[in-house]
């Protein structure tokens, strides 16, 4: 290997780590060895240099000795790498001709053998010299950062974020893939703890954001591709047509007079709607939408409204919403159970949690009434973790190949709120909660569970590897009959006969696998996105620019969800209040005079940062898109792209530097 | 210019097919103004010159020796000492010289392999008794030497110093000739480190006039089993073509005719390995999401050592069989 810069001077300081290095690595011993290679001006050890005295010996000895590179062995660069690089800025010394070596947790914290340590960091720390004399100045990048956030999600989670980004001065974009605002929110009839309206609590909450002048609200609206990093993410929006405006007078007669009939997602499939409909009473926009999967064109609503106010005809358009930082507020959607999984689908009486809570909405499919036939004492049955804490060879498989083992958090609290809700209106009804274990972690949560302890609800706890099972009920007394071994009896096989049943089913984030290609977000195993560090940094994605709000992130309730947003905003109006973002400049470059324009580049790079240039015929690499992933300059066939500070001639000199036979003769 | 002051060019032919001897007759009419310029004093395909008579010239005797062929027996490691004693400026010329070529894909078996293959399990080699080449044999006239068989076929430049490389199989006769008036213009300096000479900075695609289409490849095919669409980049149809990863010079010759590049000049731009270059570009070329599809893709490519290594088994840092 030649070295491209041999007259460099190297000093090299290896950190005692107050003996965590030092008591199995022979620091002293490394300093000696790594002191004789050509080029080290200076090896020395300090007992702590990422302290204040250690880095002034570090800036000093710079300035003394005139070095041009410096490696610093030590502990993780994670930890550390930057407290070293500012040092050497501050010694005037471009801080990328620095090369931190890892002797403790990859060294000293790993074994107990002293000798074989010593000779491990000596090789390490070889090697880093052999590198740092092909280490070049670099100069950060520096990006500006648009004053604008972009919102995905119109739930309550993307509506607080929306709001608090525009209290804070930032321009703000909120897409909803839904023709109305709500979300899941909207669909609750009271919430806990409070035992407030939902509708009426959201109401404001919308208006505040409707009404703001820095947010624009795009319904009906989805995210198709988006380019860029953070400051710039260049997102490109398809907005389907409501294909009503706001000259539409009549919508009631535009409803009644349409045709076509379909599932009511709203209420759960509980009801159906029209092809032109309104989710909900009080929604926004206040104006129907038409579900253009449903609508035949017939024509017979623009008759009914006399032409005015609805097109048939309208295409979609696509915008492009620039944007410093992203939200994601993609928000969940409740379990769906299995056909046959606690009767479910085979038996009518057998419904969901989300289904009875619109059963129990004075405004919802029945007007508050709930499918009970008639019974006069109605006996309603509760199953709870329907879809969640499930076990592996236990619980049937979900589609996806994995079982739904986490706790969904909202549905122990909501089944007994349901089930009190039951109690104010039916008095006289018999309520059994079929339970693993109550879950009211919440503040004010456990009060539901003694007030339902105290109403007289019934609590039978099954081993969850022993399930309640549904059948018909063979006496025809009631619809269904459920049977379940009681733990709290001491296994007591019990027998109930139920007018409904209620599973508390769980929560699945929204299904969003665009976007977490088009973001590159990491999702955990549960299938929800997955922040950087649960407790330092729990609302921002590995992504830079990208945070995360609510339930896409995992189960939550409204107020941790709105909690969620608040910070994911608050995070994300930091970012664009600095104005502009530093990135390391580990970027791609192509040399012009070897780059023959083959464009193998082109497909492989995952940031399409790689353009052709038609002029000059070759490979263009945008600085600013580019991440470093390094996947351009190993596909180039004819070496034409560097990776900057991943050079050929530093990995190489490094990887001969460690492969080198004992005598340091190097091979290859 | 007069007989005195005339330059002495001469052409060996080591390890090879001919086909570089041949490449340089195909500069045609230039030839004549190539002798009338410089003084052939070596050149066995088309002259009379005998070993002895190079033996006699004085050391640096000849300006320009263009030396053809790999080394692959004791005869053509004496010859390549010989013409770099005698040469002020000696230039690897074609593939072999340069990287091994063809021959070198002898690499990947033993010499007792080989020897084994060509001389009794061949099905067309008659050879009751089993007889084997010797170094030494007892004759009638006395014991007979042949020169040694050496366990690797090695490029020139591991056994003397090389000032130019010509790279091709064979070399584009407009680039020798190119070369040719360089050298007699003065514009190649005597002594060089192996610089490259006759050919461009750049790969065969920049040469090629095939559309890309941005495709990724689905299937690998070959040649013979196929009629590719004319005009769309033979490599994204499936056919195995290196020229991506191979420097340009020969005027994108074999694509030009619907032939997949073979790699004959070696590697691209600050590429070492060509092999390993192509592997590294094809593994993001294949459309496969998974491993295992990737592997069947892979698998469709006969002879993959011999296909990205095809000139340069002594070169990359496969080096055949060790």
């Amino acid at each position: 290997m030649n070295d491209a810069a041999s007259g460099a001077r190297i000093g090299v300081f290896i950190c005692h780590c107050g003996g965590n290095i030092s008591d199995v690595v022979d620091v002293k011993r490394v300093a000696e060895e790594v002191g004789k290679l050509p080029g080290v001006v200076l090896s020395t050890t300090h007992m702590f240099i990422c302290s204040d005295p250690g880095q002034a010996l570090v800036e000093s000895v710079i300035k003394e000795h005139a070095l041009d590179r410096v490696i610093v062995a030590a502990c993780s660069p994670t930890l550390h790498q930057m407290t070293f690089r500012r040092a050497i800025e501050r010694a005037g010394l471009n801080q990328f001709l620095f090369e931190h070596v890892n002797v403790r947790e990859q060294v000293s914290w790993v074994t107990e053998d002293p000798v074989g340590a010593t000779a491990k960091a000596t090789r390490l720390v070889s090697a880093a010299v052999h590198r740092a004399r092909h280490l070049v100045a670099l100069d950060k990048r520096r990006i500006a950062i648009q004053p604008a956030a972009l919102v995905i999600g119109g739930g309550v989670a993307g509506l607080v974020a929306a709001r608090d980004l525009a209290q804070r001065g930032m321009k703000v974009t909120l897409v909803e893939n839904r023709p109305f605002l709500g979300g899941r929110m909207a669909q609750l009839e009271t919430v806990f703890p409070t035992g407030e309206k939902a509708r009426d609590l959201l109401a404001p909450l919308i208006e505040e954001v409707v009404s703001h002048k820095l947010i624009t609200v795009m319904t009906n609206a989805q995210v198709v591709n988006s380019e860029g990093v953070v400051g710039d993410f260049r997102t490109r929006i398809r907005v389907t047509p409501r294909g009503v405006n706001e000259r539409l007078a009549y919508r009631g007669n535009a409803i009644a007079a349409c045709p076509e009939e379909t599932v009511n997602e709203f209420d759960f499939g509980l009801s159906k709607r029209k092809a032109i409909y309104m989710a909900y009473p009080g929604c926004w926009p206040p104006m129907p939408a038409i579900d253009w999967h449903t609508c035949t064109k017939c024509g017979k609503c623009v008759w009914a409204v006399g032409g005015k106010g609805i097109e048939l005809d309208a295409e979609p358009r696509e915008v492009e919403v620039r944007a410093g930082v992203i939200v994601l507020a993609t928000g969940y959607d409740p379990y769906e159970p299995l056909y046959g999984e606690y009767g479910y689908g085979i038996f009518p009486r057998v419904i969901t949690l989300q289904q009875l809570i619109r059963y129990l909405d004075p405004e919802g499919p029945t007007g508050g009434q709930l499918p009970l036939d008639g019974a006069s004492k109605p006996r309603i049955g509760f199953i709870y973790c329907v879809g969640a804490r499930q076990i592996e060879g236990v619980n049937q498989r979900q589609p996806d190949g994995k079982v739904k083992d986490y706790c969904a958090r909202t549905c122990c609290t909501g089944a007994l709120h349901a089930a009190l809700t039951i109690k104010d209106h039916h008095p006289d009804a018999t309520i059994y909660n079929l339970y693993q274990d109550v879950r009211t972690y919440g503040r004010g949560h456990e009060a539901y569970y003694e007030r339902a302890s105290e109403s007289g609800a019934l609590f039978l706890r099954f081993d969850p590897r022993h399930p309640p099972r549904v059948e018909k009920n063979p006496r025809g007394d009631s619809p269904v009959v459920v049977q379940v071994q009681d733990l709290l009896t001491d296994r007591l096989d019990v027998e109930l006969p139920l007018d409904l049943l209620v599973l508390a089913t769980g929560v699945v984030p929204h299904d969003i696998s665009e976007l977490v290609g088009m973001y590159r977000c990491a999702v955990g195993y549960d299938s929800f996105l997955l922040e950087v560090h649960p407790k330092l940094r729990p609302v921002e994605l590995a992504v830079s620019g990208v945070f995360l709000a609510g339930c896409c992130q995992g189960p939550m309730d409204i107020t941790e969800a709105a909690g969620a947003a608040s910070a994911a905003a608050s995070k994300a109006a930091a970012l664009i209040a600095q104005g502009q973002v530093e990135m390391d400049p580990f970027t791609a470059r192509v040399n012009e005079a070897l780059c023959t324009g083959c464009q193998t580049c082109l497909g492989v790079c995952p940031y399409t940062a790689i353009t052709r240039d038609p002029v000059k015929r070759i490979a263009n690499v945008n600085q600013a898109l580019c991440t470093g992933c390094g996947t351009c300059a190993a596909a180039c066939p004819s070496k034409a792209i560097e990776q900057a500070g991943f050079t050929d001639a530093q990995v190489l000199s490094e990887v001969y530097a460690l492969l080198a036979d004992r005598s340091g003769a190097v091979t290859a | 210019m007069n007989a005195v002051s005339k330059a002495k060019v001469a052409m060996y032919w080591a390890g090879s097919c001919g086909g570089c001897d041949i490449s340089l007759l195909e500069i045609g009419p230039h030839l004549l103004e190539l002798v009338a310029a410089a003084d052939v004093v070596f050149w066995p395909c088309a002259a009379d010159f005998k070993y002895h008579h190079v033996a006699s010239y004085p050391d640096g005797y000849i300006d320009l020796c263009l030396f053809n062929g790999s080394v692959r027996n004791s005869e053509q490691e004496r010859m390549a000492r010989l013409l770099r004693q005698k040469s002020k400026t000696l230039v690897a010329y074609g593939a072999c010289a340069i990287s091994g070529g063809i021959p070198a894909l002898a690499n990947l078996a033993t010499p007792e392999e080989l020897f084994a293959r060509s001389y009794t399990d061949c099905p067309s080699v008659d050879n009751p008794g089993g007889v084997l080449p010797r170094t030494e044999t007892e004759s009638l006239v006395g014991e007979l030497e042949i020169p040694h068989f050496y366990p690797q076929v090695l490029r020139l430049s591991d056994i003397v110093e090389v000032d130019y490389l010509i790279p091709g199989c064979p070399p584009q006769a407009t680039r020798v000739w190119e070369v040719c008036q360089a050298f007699l213009g003065g514009a190649l300096p005597a002594r060089a480190h192996e610089q490259l000479a006759g050919c461009t900075d750049k790969s065969v695609c920049d040469e090629c006039t095939l559309e890309k289409r941005l495709v990724k490849i689905s299937g690998f095919r070959r040649h013979h089993e196929a009629i590719p669409e004319p005009g769309w980049c033979l490599l994204e149809q499936g056919f195995v073509c290196l020229g991506a990863a191979t420097r340009s010079g020969c005027g994108a010759l074999c694509t030009k005719v619907n032939m997949p590049c073979r790699g004959c000049y070696g590697p691209s731009g600050e590429a070492r390995d060509q092999g390993a270059a192509f592997i590294g570009a094809l593994g993001s070329l294949l459309n496969a999401e998974l491993e295992a599809r990737a592997g069947e893709l892979i698998d469709q490519i006969v002879d993959p050592a011999g296909t990205f290594y095809r000139f340069t088994m002594s070169d990359g840092d496969l080096k055949g069989h060790r």
